[in-house]
């Protein structure tokens, strides 16, 4: 195998052009040096004049310092005598050679950039500009250039210019509108104004709050109130309604003053209540709001004849035996366990009340509902003994072991006499006078006799007075029995079981109310703004004409 | 006594102005009960936010009275200790005008971007008082050209030594003369600079030759003599950049968060 080396200079120019020289060298020891006795020369002033020698030893190849003025250098490292491996660099002073072994011919490249011999000066000034910071980054100003253009892009123009404005968002917005949180417009429909009423009402139909109230907000030009000030949006669950109590006192504590007469008394917190006021109808169906402290004046002015004492009592006569009535036994929650239902004579009343009118008929029983329907009732069933000839008086054996009933007829049995048409009238309007002034319904109603010139030969002579039950009494503010449920009736309608009067109202008053609840935050009591009992305004029912469907309406979400 | 500085500038004025109005407009917020709860929009969130733009803007002014060097509006110590001072008050004093609601939006982004200019900016006034005093050049040090070109001289004369010396001399040349290549790690990490280790030496000292023996020792002196300076060479470098880098990101984030701020006051009026 014939040893040999390849020197091969490439000398590019500032301008680009380049310069190849290309040495083959076959012996297998050359020397690289500035002149003498060298095979190649190098052109550098740094380089010694015999500088280094090159040699093949057997198979490797090997470098070798001869006594040089700036030494030779493999790999960066210093020596005096170094094997070389393919790949290596080796620098004679500032030439720097590249080898590249092929075969048993070592290629040694030698890349002379432009201006090789750089002054010390600008060396120096280039080693102390890698030392300063900058050197390495880009400018401030140019940094700064370029956030600013890419924030005004990204968080202004691009919102701007789609409809993605949800970067702008304030704050988290209530699940009851996520459904429409991309579309800013639906509630900000023109930009720089205040969201109006008008884009909640495209969705939601509400009552105004009070008569008059719109006129009210109309003449006072500082009081600007829109939807959106209490419906506080982009405050995520919590503040959609909100509790704040000073959006009614700021009004409600001076009403005396901001509508005099208006009978609208001033509130300024829960616990500087007034006392609550029910409403009274007087004779002549004029309603009053009367304060519950009012004693001489609030009275239940029900035509009913309720006696809670004596319903109550233990043990009392049921029809299947001795009974002990519960405020439940009556008094029940609705479906949605939030109010109570109204009494009903047949779910309540009729297991105890018979509405029977002659014990001669034990079976036959007078409608209820329906003081018109009594009298026709009763002539059917006395008809159909006196002119049919049924037999309605079949001994009744269990009936014969009952004890008598408050109601119940009297036990002494009689046989219907008498025949023909006028037998029955004078029979019915017997049990009609019996019923009415006596014995059903006037056990628990009142009754009017109706002036002689209405009275027909098949009407009713009799009507019972509306009982007028309030189902609800305190129709400004809203209670839920529900949300009360575990305590005892008792604990808050105190005084029932020795009431005997209907006109004695059993409703709880304020000071009951405050046991539990105060207003504002007080430590240990249920907080209780205005909200917590009052609306500010009812749902209407959505206008029909405004209704949408849903798949459309879907359709035009932005998702 | 001790100096003076940007930090303490009339006795810490800035400090005690710009915590005494926190103080106040954090009394001021507490006891403010707005209907609806505390944002933005009421009456002390509106004010709030317009001291606190007005202050960002004039922190922004600062870049402008540094290069000014003619102003007559106060000393620029004065304007660095008020800038430094009124800064930090914004950390509490947007907080105040958003009653300290946050969510992921470009409000929030803006006081982000306000934090991170305002932490660099601590970070920034940290090193300045640690660190400004230990630039030998300040103190009448060599400069770094002179450093450089000494070192260059050690390196020079040590490689001179070198000259016709055997493989146990060059071993200990090339184990103490670590080659000059200063970049971007270099001077910011505390990258250890190599010493002459005395026993190393000294062993490998006894591998050379007797005849070699005495440059030998005079070489370890001299790369010794390099290692020292190089060793001051990155430290200096990296003091000076400790007190540049933090405005990489100081100054360009500042200019982020204008774009933000005003984006902020543009967006909350245009979706009022």
């Amino acid at each position: 195998m014939a040893f040999g080396f390849r020197f091969i200079h490439e000398k590019s120019s500032g301008t680009g052009a380049s310069e190849r020289r290309v040495v083959d060298l076959q012996q297998r020891e050359v020397i690289f040096g500035r002149g003498g006795a060298s095979h190649v020369l190098l052109s550098s002033h740094k380089v010694g004049t015999e500088h280094a020698k090159f040699f093949w030893d057997g198979e490797k190849l090997l470098v070798a310092d001869l006594a040089s003025p700036t030494g030779v250098r493999v790999n960066g490292r210093l020596v005096s005598r170094a094997e070389l491996h393919d790949g290596d660099t080796v620098l004679l002073g500032d030439v720097e050679l590249t080898l590249r072994l092929d075969g048993s011919i070592a290629e040694l490249t030698w890349l002379e950039a432009p201006q090789a011999s750089i002054p010390d000066a600008e060396r120096i000034a280039s080693a102390v500009g890698k030392l300063r910071v900058d050197s390495y980054l880009p400018s401030i100003r140019a940094l700064s250039i370029v956030l600013v253009a890419l924030g005004t892009v990204a968080w202004l123009a691009y919102p701007l210019g789609t409809s993605s404005k949800r970067q702008w968002s304030s704050g988290p917005i209530s699940s009851q509108h996520k459904l429409i949180e991309n579309d800013c417009v639906k509630c900000h429909a023109e930009p720089f104004k205040p969201v109006r009423d008008q884009e909640c009402q495209a969705c939601h139909s509400m009552s105004e709050h009070a008569q008059g109230y719109s006129t009210f907000v109309s003449q006072h030009a500082g009081l600007e109130m829109r939807c959106a000030q209490c419906h506080m949006e982009h405050n995520g669950d919590h503040a959609l309604i909100s509790r704040d109590q000073r959006f009614c006192t700021s009004c409600h504590a001076e009403m005396s003053k901001l509508k005099p007469g208006a009978d609208i008394e001033d509130v300024s917190s829960f616990d500087q209540h007034p006392q609550f006021r029910i409403e009274v109808r007087d004779a002549l169906g004029a309603v009053t709001k009367v304060s519950l402290d009012d004693s001489s004046r609030a009275k239940d002015s029900s035509q009913i004849k309720l006696n809670h004492k004596l319903h109550l009592k233990q043990g009392l006569e049921g029809k299947d035996g001795p009974v002990t009535l519960e405020c439940s036994a009556c008094h029940q929650l609705d479906e949605n366990f939030k109010q109570l239902k109204p009494i009903e004579f047949d779910k309540h009343c009729r297991d105890c009340h018979s509405l029977g009118f002659d014990e001669r008929l034990p079976e036959a029983e007078v409608p209820h509902g329906d003081s018109e329907a009594v009298f026709p009732a009763l002539f059917a069933a006395y008809s159909r003994v006196v002119l049919l000839g049924e037999d309605q008086s079949l001994p009744n054996p269990a009936r014969d072991m009952e004890r008598d009933k408050p109601g119940d007829l009297d036990p002494e049995p009689a046989q219907i006499e008498g025949s023909g048409v006028s037998a029955v009238v004078e029979n019915a309007r017997e049990a009609e006078r019996q019923l009415f002034t006596r014995t059903g319904c006037f056990l628990c109603h009142s009754y009017k006799e109706k002036p002689e010139l209405l009275q027909t030969s098949t009407n009713s002579h009799y009507e019972v007075l509306k009982p007028g039950v309030p189902n609800v009494w305190f129709t400004a503010a809203r209670f839920s029995h529900g949300a009360h449920e575990e305590f005892t009736c008792e604990s808050c309608h105190e005084k029932t079981r020795e009431s005997t009067q209907t006109s004695e109202l059993l409703l709880p008053g304020k000071k009951m109310c405050q046991d539990c609840h105060a207003s504002g935050r007080r430590q240990g009591y249920v907080s209780s703004d205005c909200v917590e009992c009052h609306s500010y305004h009812d749902s209407l029912g959505f206008p029909h004409e405004k209704k949408q469907d849903i798949a459309s309406y879907i359709k035009g979400l932005t998702r | 006594m001790s100096q003076e500085t940007f930090l303490n500038y009339r006795r810490f004025k800035w400090l005690w102005i710009t915590a005494a109005a926190l103080v106040v407009l954090t009394i001021i917020y507490a006891v403010d009960r707005p209907i609806g709860g505390r944002n933005g929009g009421t009456a002390v969130g509106y004010t709030y936010g317009t001291l606190a733009a007005l202050g960002i803007v004039w922190l922004m002014a600062f870049g402008l009275r540094k290069r000014s060097y003619r102003s007559s509006l106060g000393t620029l110590e004065g304007w660095l200790a008020a800038h430094v001072w009124i800064g930090l008050g914004l950390l509490l004093l947007v907080p105040l005008h958003s009653g300290f609601s946050f969510s992921c939006n470009v409000h929030t982004l803006a006081y982000l971007l306000m934090v991170v200019t305002i932490v660099t900016g601590i970070w920034g006034a940290a090193n300045y008082s640690t660190l400004s005093a230990r630039i030998s050049a300040h103190r009448g040090g060599a400069k770094d050209e002179l450093v450089v070109e000494r070192i260059q001289d050690l390196s020079d004369q040590a490689e001179q030594l070198c000259r016709g010396k055997s493989e146990a001399f060059l071993k200990l040349y090339n184990e103490f003369c670590v080659p000059f290549k200063p970049s971007l790690g270099w001077i910011l990490l505390r990258s250890r600079q190599p010493k002459v280790d005395a026993s190393a030496a000294s062993g490998m000292l006894s591998g050379v030759a007797e005849g070699e023996r005495a440059d030998a020792v005079s070489m370890i002196g001299l790369l010794d003599q390099r290692l020292d300076m190089l060793r001051s060479l990155a430290e200096q470098a990296r003091i000076r950049a400790l007190l540049r880098v933090w405005l990489y990101v100081h100054v360009p984030v500042s200019f982020a968060l204008c774009v933000a701020l005003v984006v902020h006051i543009f967006s909350v009026f245009y979706l009022w």
